[in-house]
C-alpha cells in the first residue's frame, strides 16, 4: 500500500518531438512541502503539467492515494484534489476577483463555496477590496493572490504552484511563501517550482533538483542549507554521491 | 427627414435579428476557437423548420423559431459529437468538415423543397409612429430577438455555468485545472450557438424570402458582425449589428441594393484596418 498522496514513478513527457523530462520520479506525502528547483529549461513546469495532465505522458505513471491516474483528464484529476497554480497566474482575465473564486469550487454548493471563500479572504485579506474588480487588470501581486486562492477553494488535498515570485516584488514573494506553512496545516501538500532557491528552501521540508528533464537530486532541503556548494554541484548537473531521503 | 427616420427606426429593429445571427458564432468561436463555416446551413436548417412547422403545423410563427432552435440545436449537437471533438487538433480537417457539412445541407434541402424561394407571411398590421409606418410583425421580431439575446446574455453574464463558458474563453487550461469539464461546456457552447443560429434563421424567414442556397449570405452578415464587433466579443457584437443593420438600410434606400455587399466589405476592411480588436477594442486578434 503507498502511504504517499503523489507519486510519479519514471515519467517522461514534452512537446511534439521534444522530451522535456525524462525518467523523473517523485513521491509528494500529506502535509509535506515539497521543493523542486533547477536552471531554466530543466522541466520544472514540465513536470507540474505533467501530474495534472496539461502535458501528456509517453511513459511512466502517475498515482494519486495508490490509484493510477495519469490516464484522466486534468479536470478529472483537479476533482480528485490536484489543484495548479500557473506559471504567469493566467487568471479568468475579463471575469471579477470573485467569480475567479467562485470558479474554483465550481462544484461545491453554495454555502461550501461560501466557506472557501472566507478562508481565502482570511489567508488572502488583501482580495476583500478587490472582490468586484476585474482579475486582468490586477497587479501582478494580486494576480498571484488570486490564483493560489482560486486553487484553494476546491479545497485540494495537494497544491501545486509554478514559479510563485516570478516578476514580483520581494515583499510580495515573502508573503506569498508566508502562506505555505499556514497550507500545511490546513491538510494542504505543496509542490512549489521555484527559480529562487534561496526562498524555496527556506520552507521546504524535501527537495528535488532537476536537469535537463532529469532529476539529479531528490532528498531533504537540509543538506543545501548548510552546504551551498552542493547546491552549485547539482545546478551544474552533478549528481551528488548520497541522494540521501529520497522516495 | 422621414425617411431618415424611416432608416434609424429599420435598422434598431433589423439589428435586433442581426444580433441573434451573430450571438452564436460568436460564442462558438469564442469557447471552441472555431470559425463555424456551417453557420449560414444551420440559419438556413432554422428558417425552414420555422417554414414547415408553421406551414405544414399550422403553428404561430415565433411559437416555431422557439421549436426549431431546438431541433437545430440538437442537430448542433450531434454535429459537435459526432466530428467535430475529434478534431481539435485538426483545424483543416474541422474546416473542411464544416463546409462539408454545409454542403449537404444544402444539396438535402435542395431535394426536400425545390429551388423556389420561400417565405413565412406575418401580417399582424401596421403601427405609424407620426408618418413613419411600422411593420408589427418586425417589432414582434425585435422583441423577440431580444428577449433572446438578453436571455443567453443573462445566462452567460449572472450564473456560474455562464461564467464558466466565458472562462473557457480566457483560459481553457486554467478551466481544466479548477475541475471543470470543458468537454461539456465546449459540448454546451456549440449547441446553444447552433440553436441561436437556428432561432435567427426563424427570425429571418419572417423578413425576407430564402432559399436552400440563401445560408451562405446571411453567414456573411455574421461574419461581418463579429469581425467588426471583435472576435469573441459579445458586447462588441451588439453595437456592430446596428452598424451593420444600418449601413445596409442607409445603401439600400440612399444608394443601390446590389451595393449592400460591397459596401459590407469596404467596413470590415475598415474596421480591420483601424481596429482590428473590434468597435469596443477587446475582440481577439
Amino acid at each position: 500500500m503507498d502511504d504517499h498522496l503523489l507519486r510519479v514513478r519514471s515519467i517522461r513527457a514534452g512537446y511534439g518531438d521534444l522530451t522535456a523530462i525524462d525518467d523523473v520520479s517523485m513521491a509528494v506525502g500529506e502535509r509535506e512541502i515539497v521543493g523542486v528547483i533547477g536552471p531554466n529549461g530543466a522541466g520544472k513546469s514540465t513536470l507540474l503539467r505533467a501530474i495534472t495532465g496539461v502535458v501528456p505522458l509517453t511513459a511512466g505513471s502517475v498515482t494519486w492515494c495508490g490509484e493510477p491516474i495519469d490516464r484522466l483528464p486534468t479536470d478529472a484529476r483537479a476533482r480528485r484534489g490536484i489543484a495548479m497554480v500557473q506559471e504567469g497566474r493566467r487568471l479568468f482575465a475579463s471575469l471579477s476577483v470573485r467569480d475567479n473564486l467562485v470558479l474554483g469550487a465550481y462544484h461545491a454548493d453554495r454555502a461550501t463555496r461560501q466557506a472557501a471563500e472566507d478562508d481565502v479572504l482570511e489567508l488572502f485579506p488583501a482580495l476583500r477590496d478587490i472582490r468586484g474588480r476585474t482579475a486582468g487588470v490586477l497587479s501582478g501581486g494580486e494576480q498571484q493572490m488570486v490564483a493560489i486562492g482560486r486553487a484553494l477553494m476546491s479545497r485540494p488535498r495537494c497544491l501545486l504552484i509554478d514559479e510563485p515570485s516570478l516578476g514580483l516584488a520581494p515583499f510580495i514573494v515573502d508573503e506569498i511563501y508566508r502562506t505555505l506553512p499556514t497550507l500545511v496545516e490546513l491538510g494542504v501538500a505543496v509542490v512549489v517550482v521555484e527559480q529562487e532557491v534561496g526562498r524555496v528552501l527556506k520552507v521546504v521540508d524535501r527537495v528535488m533538483v532537476l536537469h535537463e528533464g532529469r532529476s539529479v537530486y531528490e532528498g531533504s532541503g537540509e543538506r543545501f542549507r548548510t552546504d551551498p556548494d552542493a547546491l552549485a554541484s547539482v545546478y551544474l548537473g552533478h549528481e551528488l554521491a548520497d541522494q540521501g531521503g529520497a522516495a | 427627414m422621414n425617411t431618415l427616420l424611416n432608416v434609424l427606426l429599420s435598422s434598431v429593429l433589423l439589428a435586433g435579428v442581426y444580433f441573434i445571427l451573430s450571438l452564436g458564432l460568436n460564442i462558438i468561436l469564442g469557447v471552441l476557437d472555431i470559425v463555424n463555416f456551417a453557420h449560414g446551413a444551420l440559419i438556413i436548417l432554422g428558417a425552414y423548420s420555422t417554414y414547415v412547422l408553421h406551414t405544414h403545423l399550422s403553428l404561430d410563427p415565433f411559437l416555431a423559431v422557439l421549436a426549431d432552435m431546438v431541433v437545430v440545436g440538437v442537430i448542433g449537437a450531434v454535429v459537435y459529437l459526432g466530428y467535430l471533438r475529434f478534431t481539435v487538433n485538426s483545424p483543416l480537417v474541422r474546416m473542411f468538415a464544416l463546409i462539408g457539412f454545409s454542403s449537404v445541407v444544402s444539396a438535402l434541402l435542395l431535394m426536400a423543397f425545390g429551388s423556389d424561394y420561400r417565405t413565412i407571411p406575418v401580417d399582424l398590421g401596421t403601427w405609424y409612429l407620426g408618418s413613419i409606418p411600422v411593420r408589427v410583425s418586425q417589432v414582434v421580431a425585435f422583441v423577440f430577438a431580444a428577449a433572446l439575446g438578453g436571455a443567453t446574455m443573462l445566462v452567460l453574464y449572472r450564473t456560474t455555468l455562464g461564467k464558466a463558458v466565458r472562462a473557457v474563453t480566457d483560459d481553457r487550461t486554467s478551466v481544466q485545472l479548477v475541475g471543470i469539464n470543458d468537454r461539456r461546456l465546449s459540448l454546451l457552447a456549440f449547441t446553444v450557438g447552433a440553436g441561436l443560429a437556428g432561432a435567427a434563421g426563424g427570425i429571418i424567414a419572417t423578413y425576407v424570402t430564402f432559399a436552400s442556397d440563401s445560408g451562405l449570405a446571411f453567414a456573411i452578415i455574421a461574419f461581418a458582425i463579429v469581425i467588426i464587433g471583435g472576435l469573441g466579443d459579445i458586447w462588441g457584437g451588439a453595437i456592430a449589428s446596428f452598424l451593420v443593420a444600418l449601413l445596409l438600410t442607409a445603401v439600400t434606400v440612399y444608394l443601390s441594393s446590389a451595393l449592400v455587399n460591397t459596401a459590407l466589405f469596404l467596413l470590415v476592411l475598415m474596421v480591420l484596418l483601424l481596429r482590428p480588436r473590434g468597435v469596443l477594442n477587446r475582440g481577439r486578434v
